[in-house]
């Protein structure tokens, strides 16, 4: 099965600078056609699993959530690639710019929240 | 008690002055007489059957006491019975054996075997958090001592009173060759020495007597630490000499320190006088008083409170906890009131675990800074569990719970009426900001709710909705699991409600701390429960037979996210730091290739169990059943495959 979600179909074409906080330049990054079936292969063999949960969740003692509704690419990008709190750096020594725009895919490929109503427990 | 005591010397005395076999006496020596053969040069033609050797089939030797009248460990007993203490947790050994039968026979204490010496201090360390009074730990002096000691250490970062005793065999004659060699030791405390609060070796059993009364009231006299006795075993085993009159010491009712006035009050000036003041609470409520005291004191003032949660310090759902936005409040507070904040440096700056380690300081130049905590009244030098040093304004070596009802009194007297309007403005906007943080939390809930491996939020969830109806308490936390979620989700409002994680961070804390407080709750008729890291099990997994042994009601919820996940993430920090990539750092941290079947270790045990669950739909029906069994009185399991954090 296939993630080449349209709305990441809109970013891709964009090459951004970002600057990250700190005033420390980002690396340029091309944002390449991504495969979220991949992408979750990967998102979960290279360990983006552990801090942020397997879909993208979050935990706030480890790592913010990244899905659904992930970061403008740019913005993830640059944070994946130097980033600006203690999350280690993946470089693309070891992630591919391929691999970083499968994983991308995948986060986006992340269904919506549920229906607070679905989780009424939380209310009690 | 002493009187009895010595009606029953006289009364046995007589007896032991009879006490040899008469038909003993009648045995001649063979070991003499066979040494005084000359020995034979000639070698036999072929086997030859050994001759019957009459020393090993005749009984005892000649003029050798074989039955006593009275026993030195009763008479520990009655001392250990002076002080209160209800039960023992203990592994059994042979340098403790006087005293183990005199409290199984003589003063038939309640016992709860544990299948590992760090267990059983654990167990202790539990109890205490919940019931405010210590049990008595055994084990061995060499063998057991070594495996308590990270045990003790969690207890004596964490002030809690452990009262342990230990056996060793001092005369050097008196041991049986082989085993209780190696399992004597001519300092035995010297192993723990850094982290137990005092220790002796008493010579006789006066000594004994004063020397536990002692260590008693020291371990629980702020800051409560582990005390430690090493206790001869001929001093146990042997009768009470004659010429020994024995008495019970009288332990004192233990009055904890209260803060000098002058700092009390010029802390409470701080208080009313500052537009942001904030209290920050850690190992601060050792009772329901203590929680009490803290909101009313920050009702008062209508200050913030950030409850780090090395106690059950503040309610949860009170709109002055700021808890969940610690860094936002700290940074605009102009006084900060630490409350048995040892790590006040780390409540006041941000530290980064970067190439370069640096850290920044999160607070105001000009905040001033008081802390009311027993921790500076003893400290030692070894282990470095004092934290990083912190320049503040006014310290009070006090202990913090027994201070605050004067500083309250100082509070409402120095109060300017003109403040109160004020005062009451900033309690809004902070209960305000309590109420947007739970909603954020809600919705933060909501990410990964139908995961599987199912979401700790997810988790926090059911198991709330399971126990919530329920008179319950959350025992041990595994060291680097302090429940974030149910500490944001759930209605905290009691002091046993949880007694925060291992104080030295040792993992192998939570389950038997659990056990422990399950012990102490049981007669309150409370449902304990843990939310069980899977490694923080693995090391000390026979607890389970002894809850079920014992038949403690505990439910433990497996949080069995299949690795030591604290340190997966320090891996990775590693291998990408060094370009390496992480596909290798799984190696070593994971708990996987086999997965670990907890249902079916628990049910090995004794315990009833329900699981593996992955499927979050399943988790809330599991609960129940679980639920219904803890109620019936017996332990129960349910293990939960479950996300990272």
């Amino acid at each position: 099965m296939q993630f080449r979600s349209i709305q990441l179909s809109s970013i891709i074409p964009m090459l951004v600078t970002a600057v990250l906080a700190g005033g420390t330049p980002a690396q340029a990054q091309v944002a390449l056609p991504g495969d979220a079936v991949n992408g979750k292969r990967v998102y979960m063999a290279d360990g983006c699993y552990q801090c942020h949960g397997t879909v993208g969740q979050g935990s706030r003692p480890t790592g913010p959530h990244l899905a659904p509704n992930p970061l403008p690419y740019e913005a993830f990008a640059g944070q994946v690639r130097r980033p600006v709190n203690a999350m280690p750096p993946y470089t693309s020594v070891v992630l591919s710019e391929q691999d970083l725009a499968d994983i991308y895919a995948y986060l986006v490929s992340i269904p919506p929240l549920v229906d607070p109503k679905t989780a009424a427990i939380l209310d009690n | 008690m002493s009187k009895r005591r010595n009606d029953s010397v006289l009364s046995r005395r007589g007896l032991l002055k009879g006490a040899t076999l008469a038909g003993a006496a009648a045995v001649g020596n063979p070991l003499t007489s066979r040494a005084q053969d000359a020995p034979s040069t000639a070698r036999p033609s072929g086997p030859v059957t050994p001759a019957p050797n009459p020393a090993m089939e005749s009984g005892h030797p000649p003029d050798r006491p074989i039955i006593q009248g009275t026993s030195g460990s009763d008479y520990m007993a009655d001392v250990i019975k002076s002080l209160g203490i209800e039960h023992v947790a203990c592994n059994p050994g042979t340098s403790f054996r006087g005293l183990h039968e005199s409290l199984i026979n003589y003063l038939k204490i309640d016992w709860h075997t544990c299948t590992h010496e760090e267990a059983s201090v654990a167990m202790a360390n539990g109890y205490a958090k919940i019931e405010g009074k210590p049990i008595l730990v055994l084990a061995h002096g060499t063998v057991g001592l070594q495996h308590a000691s990270m045990a003790l250490y969690n207890a004596w970062c964490d002030r809690v009173p452990i009262y342990m005793m230990v056996g060793n065999t001092v005369d050097a004659t008196k041991r049986a060759p082989g085993g209780e060699w190696f399992h004597s030791v001519q300092d035995a405390a010297a192993l723990v020495r850094d982290f137990v609060k005092w220790d002796d070796l008493p010579g006789s059993l006066t000594h004994f007597g004063e020397s536990a009364v002692r260590a008693y009231q020291i371990a629980m006299t702020p800051p409560m630490a582990p005390v430690l006795m090493v206790l001869d075993s001929e001093l146990q085993d042997g009768p009470i000499p004659p010429h020994e009159k024995l008495v019970v010491p009288k332990l004192p009712r233990i009055a904890p320190l209260i803060g000098d006035p002058g700092g009390v009050a010029e802390t409470a000036q701080l208080l009313v006088s500052a537009a942001n003041p904030v209290i920050v609470a850690d190992r601060y409520a050792r009772s329901q008083a203590g929680i009490d005291r803290l909101v009313e004191l920050a009702d008062i003032l209508q200050c913030a409170v950030i409850d780090l949660g090395g106690r059950m310090n503040f309610p949860s759902r009170h709109g002055l906890n700021q808890s969940d936005r610690a860094r936002a409040v700290v940074g605009q507070a102009d006084v900060i009131l630490g409350l048995e904040l040892e790590n006040f440096w780390g409540a006041t700056h941000a530290f980064h675990d970067n190439i370069e380690r640096y850290s920044d300081t999160v607070i105001r130049p000009g905040t001033k800074l008081v802390g009311i905590g027993a921790a500076p009244l003893y400290v030692k030098a070894n282990y470095q569990d004092f934290q990083r040093y912190q320049e503040i304004d006014l310290s009070i070596p006090a202990d913090a719970e027994a201070t605050l009802p004067y500083l309250i009194e100082a509070v409402k007297h120095l109060l300017p009426a003109d403040r109160k309007a004020a005062m009451a403005a900033r309690g809004e906007k902070l209960a305000a900001a309590h109420q947007q943080a739970i909603k954020v939390l809600k919705q933060d809930a909501l990410y990964a709710w139908n995961a599987s491996p199912i979401a700790t939020s997810r988790l926090a969830a059911e198991v709330w909705e399971a126990i919530r109806n329920e008179d319950w308490s959350i025992g041990g936390i595994s060291s680097n699991n302090r429940p974030l979620w149910p500490q944001r989700l759930w209605d905290m409002t009691k002091h046993y409600h949880h007694t925060g994680p291992a104080g030295g961070g040792g993992i192998g804390y939570g389950a038997p701390a659990t056990a422990g407080a399950a012990l102490a709750n049981k007669k309150h008729g409370r449902l304990t429960l843990a939310i069980q890291g899977d490694g923080d099990l693995m090391y000390s997994p026979g607890i389970l037979w002894t809850c079920a042994h014992s038949r403690l009601p505990v439910l433990y919820v497996m949080h069995n996210n299949r690795s030591y996940h604290q340190e997966i993430m320090g891996l990775q920090k590693m291998a990408n730091r060094r370009q390496r990539g992480i596909d290798r750092t799984h190696i070593g941290v994971t708990l996987d290739d086999p997965f670990i079947d907890y249902a079916g270790l628990a049910k090995s045990l004794g315990v009833a169990s329900f699981g593996p669950i992955s499927d979050p739909a399943d988790l809330g029906p599991a609960l129940k059943k679980a639920v219904a069994v803890v109620k019936r009185g017996e332990p129960a399991l349910v293990d939960v495959v479950s996300q990272g954090r």
